[in-house]
Order: C-alpha cells, then structure tokens, then sequence
C-alpha cells in the first residue's frame, strides 16, 4: 500500500479554506464551527491512528478489548445525546443494546464470516474497523427510534390511553408507536442498501480500491459489510426500543407518561 | 349495596412531588349515580384515572368486587370500570371502526356475545336514536369530529363494551344542552335498568344536571375528598 506524504494531507487539509470562504461569502457565521469541526477531524483522526497503531503491533487481547469497550460506551452514550425525549435507564438500555448487538455481530463476522487464521495473527486490524462501523450505524438507528418512540408516545398519549381504557394490553397499546420507531431506525441502513454503489462507493470499500485491492474482493467485502451493519442495526434498534417500551408501560399496563421528560425545555 | 369498585387510602404525587390524591378512601356501590365535584385542579380526572388504574398510584389499593386486580385481570378491569375520556380520543379511520376495536382485542369483551359489525352498527344505532341522532354519524371519519360529536361517539362506545362503572370526566361539556339533555335521561335509564350491577361517578360542574342525576355527591379539594350529604 502507497503512503501519504504529510505534505499531501496538507493539501487536502487547506481545501476547507473553500468552505471558510463560503461561509464568510455567504455569511453563514460558521467559521467558528468549522474550524472546529476541521481541528476536532485532525485531531481524533490522528489519536486514532496511533492508538491503532499501537494496538495492532500489541496482538494482545488485553489491549484490544478494552478498546473495543470504550468504543462501545462511547456509542451507547452518543446515540442518547442525540435523544431529545428521554426516560430514566436510557443509559443503561441503550449501552445494553449497543453492547450486545455490536459485539453478538462482530463476533459473527469474525469467527463464522472472515474465517480465514489471518485475523487471529492480527485480531485488532479486523476487529477495530468492523466493530467501528457496525456501532456507528448502530448508534444511528438507535437514536432515531428511541427519538421517535418517544415522540410517538407524547403526542399519541392520548389515544394509547384509550386503547388502555378499552382493554388493550400494554403491547397492543404501544406496538404502532413501537412499528413506527423501528422502522424509523432502519431508514437510514435500509436506504443505505438501496443505492450503495451506483451514487457513491462506501468509504471501506474506497480505501480498499485506493490501497490497491482488487475491486471484486473489496465489493464482496462490502456486501459482508452492509449486512453486518444491517443486522448490527436491526437488533441494537430494536432492543433499545422493546426496553424503553418495558421502561414506560409496567407490567400493571400503565403508561408512565411522566417518565418522558423533555431535556430541551427545561428552562 | 355491593361495592363494585372502592378506594382504599390512594395516594399519588407527581414526579415533582406535588400530592395529587391524598389518603382518598370511596366505594362505588350498584346503583350509584356520583356526582364529583371540586374546582379545576382539585383532583377530579386524577381521582377517576386513578380508580380505573390508569396512573401509578403510590399508597393504597384499589379493590375491584371486594378484590385486588392482578396485573393479567388489569384489561377486564379497566372495561369493567371504565373510563372514558374528556374528550375521547379517536383510532384512526371510521366512527364504527372505533366502536369495533374493542373486539379486536385479545381481551376481548363478551366472545360468545354477538360482536359482528352488524351488530355493533344495531346497537349503536339504538342509542343514536334516543340521542336523536343520525345513524350517518357512524362512518363520518372519527378524526375529524367536533367536541360534542366525539363526547357521543366516546359515550357509545364506552356503552358497547358493557362496564359496570362508568368514569364520566365532564362528559356533556362539549354537547348541545338537547344532547346533553339526552345524554343525561339515557346514562340515567343505563344504571336505572340493572341498579343491582350499574353505576357511575360523574364529574360536573353544572348545579342542575347534579341536581337530575345525583344520588350521592363527592367533593374533591386539593387531592382529599368529603362527601356530601344531598339535600332530598
């Protein structure tokens, strides 16, 4: 694989001076944000590679895992921030969720998928990147149902409570509220399949073309990949949403409305 | 007379602490016709959820036929003592799909009853027309009825599921003083014809429908109630 020279990174580096330049054409008062924005990319980026460095050379499970710990943490509590209506115990689902889909997916993909002895000589180089990528959709899907279970539920509150009045289970009053949110979730993966290579090539994929894989191999990669991220998805948003559901509707067939709260109307 | 639904000492605070129902303590024998009264945040709704165990309540229990209702009997319970909404909330699609759903349940009301559209359409229309309403109420879509309207649908389809207690919050505010009228003589005769396994609490504001269908009267104040002796 051919190496960047730093000064090349440079390069790529100054071309968010075009952005800058938008922004103050346009007025956008972004610059602080992109600035920002561009020191934070560098930065992490940077740690990054040199933990992964590090890790990689280490070939040891105890270095591996309890990264693989702090990428899981950090997930489960990025895809909470991004809820708005939360409940008490989101933490906790939604860490639990994250955890067991991701890790339940990359072990798949690591022992029942890629198979092959390489991993096992350099378990981090396979375990950090697809880890990675299946958390971070993860996390996605998880805050856009969790967001949208708990939107549904307040303005729907009403009508659930109907359901409960008339009889319905807890299940039965909540399950729409539970379709919607899971399938809100799923959107982003499921467009994602739709058009995967024909608008954009996925970024694993290009840096397999870019350090000189063969474009076949690489694109069986990625289908491994979407289906993985897929799977990571599907089952990380649906266990965020069925606790969040058990956390709001008791086993007495109660909704607990009053656990919702808003984190952006306190005043 | 016997107790179809009592409240023993509930209580319940919102997640801020603020006492909600204070140490309540009621029953609901066969036959009463209740009037709650209080002013506007005294507890009445809170009091009426709380007896049809929609909320959480902290202390105390409530007793449905001298029993605790465990948590599989909670479905029947709450079509037993059923509460029915200020302004009843509406499924989406048709009128007579909202008075059906309660049969597509999986705790479904009176399974070897007759539960056909058709019935539910004969029912309904029965007490349209004591309403003096018409029969075309039923497939208007439910989303799109005025207050009055959705009171009426809210009242039938509470009447179809066959409960012992109704729950009243306020259920003739939104309505025409005809079909309140109406409304009044039809809950009147509903508890009348079976006083021996009916009864109703009724939330009002209004002196005069008290005065036509009150047998006993509950005042609720900051979360506590008293009753009221009725002057006959």
């Amino acid at each position: 694989m051919y190496d960047l020279s730093y000064t090349a990174v440079l390069i790529a580096t100054s071309l968010i001076l075009v952005n800058g330049i938008v922004s103050f054409a346009l007025q956008l008062n972004w610059g602080y944000k992109l600035l920002l924005a561009s020191l934070r990319t560098v930065v992490q980026l940077s740690l990054v590679g040199f933990v992964l460095r590090a890790v990689f050379e280490q070939h040891r499970w105890w270095t591996l895992l309890p990264l693989m710990l702090l990428m899981t943490v950090i997930a489960g509590v990025a895809s909470v921030k991004r809820v708005r209506r939360r409940h008490p115990g989101i933490w906790l689902n939604s860490l639990t969720s994250v955890l067991i889909s991701s890790w339940l997916i990359t072990g798949i993909a690591l022992f029942a998928i890629i198979g092959h002895d390489a991993w096992k000589e350099q378990p981090a180089r396979y375990a950090i990147p697809l880890l990675g990528m299946i958390l971070g959709n993860t996390l996605t899907g998880i805050s856009l149902g969790m967001n949208k279970l708990t939107d549904e539920l307040m303005q729907k509150r009403k009508e659930i409570e109907l359901r409960l009045t008339l009889g319905a289970t807890r299940w039965e009053a909540a399950h729409e509220a539970i379709q919607e949110a899971i399938r809100t979730g799923m959107i982003p993966i499921i467009n994602g399949m739709m058009i995967v290579g024909l608008v954009s090539l996925p970024g694993l994929m290009t840096g397999q073309l870019l350090a000189g894989a063969d474009p076949v191999t690489a694109v069986k990669y990625q289908i491994v990949i979407m289906f993985l991220i897929a799977a990571g998805t599907g089952l990380g948003t649906v266990g965020a949403i069925l606790l969040g559901y058990l956390r709001l509707f008791n086993a007495r067939h109660q909704f607990l409305y009053e656990h919702i709260f808003d984190t952006e109307s306190k005043s | 007379m016997f107790p179809l639904v009592e409240a023993i000492q509930i209580g319940r605070e919102s997640q801020t602490g603020k006492v909600l129902l204070s140490d309540v303590s009621f029953s609901v024998n066969a036959g009463d016709q209740v009037a709650l009264t209080g002013a506007n945040g005294s507890g009445k709704s809170v009091c009426l959820r709380a007896l049809s165990m929609l909320d959480p309540i902290q202390t105390g229990d409530v007793r449905w036929r001298e029993k605790s209702v465990a948590n599989s009997d909670m479905p029947a319970f709450r079509r037993d003592v059923h509460y029915v909404q200020q302004t009843p909330a509406m499924i989406s699609g048709t009128v007579i799909r909202n008075l059906i759903y309660p049969y597509a349940l999986s705790h479904a009301p009176d399974k070897n009853g007759s539960t056909s559209e058709d019935s539910v359409r004969r029912r309904a229309k029965l007490m349209l027309d004591r309403l003096d309403w018409d029969v075309t109420l039923l497939d208007q879509d439910a989303q799109h009825l005025s207050g009055g309207e959705a009171q009426v649908v809210g009242l039938i389809r509470a009447l179809l599921i066959s409960p012992s207690v109704l729950l009243l919050d306020e259920p003739t505010a939104a309505m025409s003083e005809m079909t309140a009228e109406a409304t009044e003589s039809l809950l009147i005769n509903w508890t009348t014809e079976h006083p021996e396994q009916r009864a109703f609490v009724w939330v009002s504001h209004r002196e005069s429908q008290i005065d036509r269908f009150a047998t006993r009267r509950i005042e609720m104040t900051a979360g506590q109630i008293e009753e009221v002796s009725l002057d006959v």
